[in-house]
């Protein structure tokens, strides 16, 4: 019989290639094929037990195809190519899971391992990654780390943690999207994410007047995503301009109109609440919730971040839903 | 007829000149441009405000130049065959606004206007009354009456 695990997992992997454009000078974390239209798979209820899902049979999808780092603005694709990463999350019912033994408490080591081979930084970006311990000793920029203690009486704060230390989000096995800043791996949650869009630099408008980490106004589909620098948000002490070169992806943020421009987007992951450790003390870097455990890498706090942008915005624009 | 009427009222058709300006493309509403010049030369004025490029004579009439890039924060750049000096009218001054380049005028509906992001500490950003995107392109759209506070209008008297 088939294992629907196994079956719902190939879809996944299927389906989160097919979001990436066909860019034949990016080179791929796990290089994959370009292949023609795919109909995709409709969940049954044979299959995993859940109801079906709305049907997507007859959407085109296109792999993306990676062979280098930097492409030449040449070879990007023009063509604007996206998906709500929420349709996957609805369309892939979370695998049955046996029941969860609580292991014995296991004391993390001061030493950090090394970041895993399929993370490591290319060799043509500036600078080394640093371990994710690290970016527990870092501080945002000011700007934006103070503004979110002191707003927090504001309308749209986001929901406070439960009362075991994690958010709403991470009460149950949670979808993770991987993908990299600046050489550096970074993870969000799948729910809180909204789509990912080709970087097209020539039509990214910078705006006169705004911060450093606003890189502009990304027409798509209709509204324009506030592009934000991804690496000077998350690791300002180690920032270099060159950075931006290295962007080819801008994901947003499920419920609002930023969106965080990124090198590189990897695989979606599910992850077990305790293979994350959370953060407790959150006053520093509230956009930081915690670090995976396995893949030894920073897992963002989406609320916090759409929080942090909205409070810098002076017109304060209401959420997008 | 009476429906149509209303709705042009309630979303009335804008028409804006759009120029260029380090590689992205601004509009200015259409009523307050006078006129734009080709690029001549500009006198400077001891004292003036770095945003001031100095004084040209216009049929007889003294009227200040400013440097929008500096205006803007924008870096500097050469002259060239396509820069223009665009003679506008605000805050009841007239003055003109030296351009990289005009392009042409557009229609807008004041609901196709998008509020733009204010993420930063630099005063300048309250010059833009919105965006919208048209032709392809997105347009930043300058309130020309903020360009200068009431001091700087005021101060513009005294060069």
């Amino acid at each position: 019989m088939k294992n629907p695990s196994n079956s719902s997992e190939q879809a996944l992997e299927d389906y989160l290639k097919d979001l990436l454009c066909e860019s034949t000078a990016l080179k791929s974390i796990d290089t994959v094929k370009s292949v023609d239209t795919v109909p995709l798979r409709i969940a049954s209820e044979e299959m995993t037990g859940a109801r079906p899902s709305a049907t997507l049979a007859h959407l085109p999808t296109r792999i993306a195809n990676h062979s280098a780092v930097a492409p030449t603005s040449s070879t990007l694709p023009l063509r604007t190519y996206a998906e709500p990463i929420k349709t996957l999350n609805l369309r892939m019912p979370l695998p049955v899971l046996a029941p969860v033994v609580t292991p014995a408490p296991v004391e993390i080591p001061a030493v950090i391992a090394p970041v895993p081979e399929s993370f490591a930084p290319s060799n043509e970006l500036p600078r080394a990654p640093i371990a994710p311990a690290e970016l527990a000793t870092t501080v945002a920029p000011a700007e934006l780390a103070g503004e979110v203690e002191d707003d927090l009486s504001l309308p749209g704060a986001p929901a406070a943690w439960l009362d075991n230390g994690r958010p709403a989000w991470a009460q149950q096995p949670f979808e993770c999207l991987l993908f990299k800043v600046g050489g550096l791996a970074l993870a969000a949650p799948l729910a809180e994410l909204g789509s990912i869009y080709p970087l097209d630099t020539e039509s990214l408008t910078a705006i006169f007047g705004q911060a450093a980490w606003f890189m502009g106004l990304l027409p798509v589909k209709g509204y324009n995503v506030r592009a934000i620098d991804a690496a000077q948000v998350v690791m300002p002490e180690r920032y270099a301009e060159s950075m931006r070169q290295f962007y080819r992806y801008v994901i947003t943020l499920h419920g609002s109109d930023w969106g965080l421009a990124v090198d590189s987007v990897a695989d979606s992951i599910v992850l077990q609440p305790d293979e994350v450790r959370w953060r407790g003390q959150r006053s520093k870097r509230p956009w930081l919730a915690g670090t995976l455990v396995t893949q030894m890498c920073a897992l963002l706090d989406v609320a916090q971040l759409i929080w942090m942008f909205q409070n810098q915005d002076g017109k304060r624009i209401v959420p997008r839903l | 007829m009476a429906i149509k009427t209303a709705k042009n009222v309630e979303d009335p058709m804008l028409q804006w000149v759009t120029f260029r300006l380090d590689g992205e493309t601004y509009g200015i509403n259409v009523m307050q441009v006078q006129e734009v010049l080709r690029y001549t030369e500009i006198a400077p004025v001891p004292g003036a405000p770095s945003y001031v490029l100095g004084i040209i004579n216009l049929r007889g009439n003294v009227v200040t130049v400013l440097d929008t890039r500096d205006r803007f924060g924008l870096p500097e750049s050469e002259i060239t065959e396509q820069t223009r000096i665009v003679i506008i009218e605000a805050e009841k001054h007239v003055i003109g606004i030296m351009v990289d380049a005009v392009a042409e005028v557009v229609y807008l509906r004041q609901s196709e206007i998008e509020t733009a992001p204010n993420v930063g500490n630099e005063d300048n950003a309250k010059f833009i009354q919105g965006v919208c995107h048209k032709n392809n392109e997105l347009l930043i759209l300058v309130e020309l009456d903020r360009l200068l506070t009431d001091e700087e209008w005021a101060d513009l008297d005294d060069l």
